[in-house]
């Protein structure tokens, strides 16, 4: 039995074809019902448009674009994985939604609940229009965060590959560092001998060409490392990029944002006012960095801070809603 | 209202201000944390007007970054102002935290972003802080940063006001106020700013002037000396003088060698010599360098942004400046680059001679 | 979408809005507390003299009367301030914590007259208007510097040290300006300074009203406009709040560049209803009542009321009083009964 089985997973049930025959055969499925098929029955069957299922008392119409590659040999699992897939695509809000996690968890919840339903075909009609209901309410943070999610492991995957490239130059650089020193070792031995034959004091000798030696392989590992660091910083526009996103921190600011940039005036360049006037000529005053812009526009701003605060009626409400 | 001074306990001694002593203390009642601000009434002239004039101005002044004015208690012979408690200022952030006293740019440009949120609040409010220096910018560990010390503050008239030159210590004042205006106006709390984030860079302050003479040319040496061309009306200035010794301008790049081409652009825009080409806090907060932080704040809601950020901080745990990811980013939001063609064209060349220096 | 903060919003954050507006039921109910407060005092008083004194021989000062004598002290702060030549904003200021001190006391707990010079020394200080205590006692006759310098702590802890105050001189300037531009064809730069000048000196009886209390700066500044030159302010206020106007506000708009015109165009749509028109007519004409209806006692009134508070103050007066009345009145003891009342 469990040998007819194994042999059927490897089959299409449709043209019987085996993969023992055709290795590279592959299997489709479509998620209107899951039921398998080879490659090439579905091209045989579906290249002149939608058609029924083969399978015997299925029957759903299938379209040839919708079949997908069996990832999961339990087909179960493949079909919960695509219901999963989509339903997340829609409700795919994070913990960062929610003020708290209670809140967050019976979201969860639900999502699962939803997922359950599709999976055993329970509640069907009503958890569709439930599905399509929530993505015409929340179409655009649906995007929102599929978007943010998107970008996440798009960085995920530059900031991989920047590491990735990272390690291959500093290994190079290293393997550099090793031939230089070795270059720099037998170059000293020759010095040495050169001038040993010159010189009385063997041992000054030795020593004095070690340190210049070792001075130079220093200040070599000192470049290294410059380049090196340099390479971090020039050659990375994915970290940079990176860090600016994850820097995005805005620091608190308790309007979150800023100031109204409507003005409720057209600013003139002048307006008749003697004592400005006067004092537009002072030159001490341009010294001091006065302007005459900036005093217009500071007062023609203060004539509409709290125009449209009525207090009687503000109060009045405030009132109500504390008693 | 009626707080009694009994409710806090004083904890040690955190400095002088200018007119007062302030303690750290704890609210016995809930443990909290608190600057006590002592204040002297032995003065014959009553409540002095300096902590009048705090008092008045921190009471409206309700903003992030600025520090919130509790309550004020009242005792024989003495006046407390109960301030909010931050950690320490960036002085001691910056001994503490930084290389040398230098900054991460990323921290750096937090605490700019902030430090100028907080000028803006104060300018719209028709108030000038006149005092700006890293001892009176207040941070705690959540990467906060807010202004505090408002001793010298006052608010601002219009058309014109004619103030005492005794305003801000002398490292972080601007040349106007140097050379004797009086009739200064927000230009010279942004020429603070200036001074604030150069030191943020560098580790120590940018002009360290002994003297009001030598401050001057502290100044001129590095942006160069004004003269009646370049400045008019610089020669009606009370100590203006014909025969300063003439400098011309230097590329700051050459005392700070570590700053980005848009940070070094936001320099140049506080640190002009002419009061009126100085750029305002409105417009810093626009510059491109804070490009990553404007037009995001749309979508995201008081509460949610504060959650936010509360739990990251959690999740973070640490004293660092911690960013807090913007899940809401607009899709339509694209960090527009503004970019700064003269000094980027710069940065190679900039690259290139560190290097140089390695191979001498 | 837009959650940039709106001037409107910026003043509703400010203490004056949060702590000292009210509405008309509010701040009634507030002067009937605070009259209360004062008569029980006076009772208290009263009781310690229960073996000397009826209970019902002190005659209480209505809320009426406590208006009037604060109004009357109020013009008198106007005029020590003219007397030492300070800027009509420490005035307005010191007016300001006057009013706002008997909002909290009653005029049976502290007499005014004392607490006017306090306020005007605290807000000289407060408005950064330097001068010294001894100099500001010196040119007031009977007071020293400690008298003055006593009540500052209570006034402060009245004011709940919410001592940042906005007063309509600035709205007025402003809307000098824009009224430049959008009459100018209907009005001379001149025309409209005479009209300003007059709205100015206007705004010195709307402080000593209540109008502080339930109307914002910049209304206040439109209702002394409004009462100077009615048919010119409700052009400006329609050319710039009515809708169908709205046309030649977005031609000018448009000379602009267009990057700033897209993003006022749908604010104003959005704001500039017809209701808000009406909204603020109605309000700047509901405050123009307020400003016509200033309290102005005479001096004989406010003796009147001042006779009444100074034995609220201190009952034993009517002793001393009686005492006198059968000893005869004499210049003396005059001089003896101003010392006393000055010395609370």
């Amino acid at each position: 039995m469990a040998d007819v089985e194994e042999r059927q997973k490897d089959m299409c049930p449709i043209c019987k074809t085996d993969r023992y025959l055709s290795p590279d055969m592959k299997f489709l499925v479509n998620p209107e019902c899951y039921h398998k098929m080879c490659e090439s029955c579905v091209d045989r069957i579906y290249s002149l448009g939608p058609a029924p299922c083969p399978y015997p008392n299925c029957g759903k119409t299938l379209r040839k674009n919708r079949f997908k590659l069996q990832i999961f040999d339990d087909i179960l699992v493949e079909k919960e994985i695509d219901i999963r897939n989509r339903i997340l695509s829609i409700y795919n809000k994070i913990q960062d939604d929610f003020d708290d996690l209670q809140s967050y968890n019976s979201y969860l919840e639900e999502v699962e609940e939803m997922i359950f339903n599709l999976m055993n075909g329970i509640d069907i009609v009503n958890t569709e229009t439930k599905l399509k209901q929530y993505k015409e309410e929340n179409l655009q943070k649906i995007d929102l965060n599929n978007n943010n999610r998107e970008k996440e492991f798009e960085d995920f995957k530059k900031r991989e590959e920047f590491e990735k490239n990272l390690k291959i130059q500093k290994l190079q650089l290293e393997r550099q560092i090793e031939i230089e020193e070795k270059q720099l070792n037998e170059l000293a031995k020759k010095e040495i001998l050169n001038k040993l034959t010159t010189s009385n004091d063997i041992n000054q000798t030795i020593s004095q060409v070690k340190a210049s030696v070792l001075k130079k392989s220093s200040a070599r590992r000192k470049q290294l490392k410059e380049i090196m660091t340099s390479l971090q910083n020039s050659n990375n526009p994915q970290q940079e990029q990176h860090q600016e996103s994850s820097s995005s921190s805005i620091p608190f600011t308790p309007f979150n944002g800023d100031r109204e940039l409507k003005q409720n005036f057209n600013k003139l360049s002048n307006y008749y006012d003697p004592f400005i006037d006067e004092l537009k000529l002072k030159k001490d005053y341009i010294a001091a960095g006065w302007k005459s812009e900036l005093v217009y526009e500071r007062i023609l701003n203060e004539a509409f801070i709290g125009i449209g605060c009525f207090i009687q009626d503000e109060k009045k409400n405030s009132i109500l809603l504390s008693s | 209202m009626t707080t009694q001074s009994s409710q806090f306990q004083q904890l040690e001694k955190l400095g002088e201000g200018t007119y007062a002593t302030v303690y750290k203390g704890r609210n016995r009642a809930t443990g909290t944390l608190v600057a006590l601000k002592e204040i002297n009434l032995d003065s014959e002239e009553g409540t002095p007007s300096t902590a009048i004039r705090e008092i008045s101005l921190m009471k409206d002044l309700k903003h992030q970054n600025i520090i919130n004015l509790y309550d004020v208690i009242h005792t024989e012979n003495k006046l407390t102002l109960v301030f909010e408690y931050l950690d320490r200022d960036l002085k001691r952030y910056m001994d503490i935290q930084g290389n040398h006293g230098a900054l991460e740019p990323s921290v750096i440009k937090s605490f700019m972003y902030q430090l100028l949120k907080g000028i803006q609040f104060c300018h719209q409010n028709r108030v000038l802080h006149r005092d700006l220096k890293p001892q009176n910018l207040l941070t705690n560990s959540k990467g906060e940063l807010k202004i505090g010390d408002f001793g010298l503050a006052r608010a601002f008239g219009i058309p014109v006001n004619t103030f005492s030159s005794e305003v801000v210590t002398l490292w972080y004042r601007a040349p106007d106020v140097l050379m004797g205006s009086r009739n200064y106006s927000t230009s010279i709390d942004m020429w603070s700013a200036g001074c604030i984030l150069a030191e943020m860079f560098i580790g120590r302050p940018l002009f360290p002037g002994a003297s009001n003479e030598d401050q001057l040319i502290k100044i001129f040496r590095l942006i160069g000396t004004p003269t009646e061309r370049t400045w008019p009306g610089v020669s009606q200035l009370p100590n203006y003088r014909a025969n300063f010794e003439m400098f011309v301008p230097q590329d700051l790049r050459t005392i700070i060698t570590s700053i980005e081409p848009l940070a070094l652009n936001l320099l140049n825009s506080l640190l002009q010599m002419i009061p009126e080409n100085r750029i305002s806090a409105a417009q810093a907060l626009q510059h491109p360098w804070f490009n990553e932080y404007n037009g995001q704040f749309n979508n995201v809601s008081f509460d949610q942004q504060q959650h936010q950020q509360s739990q990251v901080q959690q999740q973070a745990g640490q004293s660092h400046p911690q960013p807090q990811h913007l899940q809401d980013l607009p899709s339509y939001y694209q960090p527009q680059q503004q970019s700064q063609p003269q000094s980027q064209s710069q940065l190679p060349k900039q690259q290139h001679q560190t290097q140089q220096q390695y191979y001498q | 979408m837009s959650q940039r903060v709106t001037f409107d919003e910026l003043y509703r954050r400010s203490t004056q809005y949060r702590k000292w507006s009210f509405t008309k039921e509010e701040l009634l109910n507030k002067r009937i507390q605070i009259n209360s407060k004062g008569c029980a005092k006076v009772d208290e008083r009263l009781n310690q003299l229960k073996d000397q004194i009826e209970p019902n021989s002190i005659e209480k000062v209505t809320i009426d009367e406590e208006l009037k004598l604060i109004s009357f002290h109020s013009r008198r702060i106007g005029m020590l301030a003219k007397h030492f030549n300070m800027p009509s904003q420490v005035r307005a200021t010191a007016i300001s914590f006057l009013r706002k001190f008997y909002l909290v006391n009653s005029v049976m707990e502290y007499h005014p007259k004392l607490v006017l010079l306090t306020c005007l020394f605290l807000a000289a200080k407060s408005e950064n208007y330097f001068i010294s205590i001894n100099s500001f006692s010196k040119r007031i006759p009977k007071t020293t510097p400690e008298s003055i310098l006593s009540l500052e702590f209570e006034i402060l802890q009245s004011l709940e040290f919410t001592l940042l105050t906005h007063h309509p001189f600035r709205p007025l300037y402003g809307f000098f300006f824009d009224l430049q531009d959008v009459l100018k064809d209907e009005m001379k730069p001149n025309e409209l300074g005479k009209i300003y000048d007059d709205a100015r000196k206007l705004i010195d009886e709307a402080l000593i009203s209540d109008a502080v209390y339930h109307f914002t700066p910049p209304q206040i500044a439109l209702a002394c406009l409004k009462e100077i030159n009615n048919d010119i302010i409700l052009k400006y206020l329609s050319k710039k709040f009515k809708p169908n106007k709205l046309d030649t506000v977005k031609e000018k708009d448009e000379e602009d560049d267009d990057e700033q015109n897209e993003t006022i165009k749908p604010t104003i749509e959005n704001e500039l209803t017809q209701s808000m028109y009406e909204k603020i007519v109605a309000t700047v004409e509901e405050c123009q009542k307020f400003i016509r209806n200033g309290e102005n006692p005479t001096k004989e009134q406010a003796t009147e009321i001042d006779r009444k508070v100074q034995y609220c103050l201190n009952p034993s007066l009517i002793l001393k009083r009686k005492r006198e009345n059968t000893t005869d009145i004499n210049g003396d003891s005059n001089g003896i009964k101003k010392q006393k009342t000055d010395s609370i």
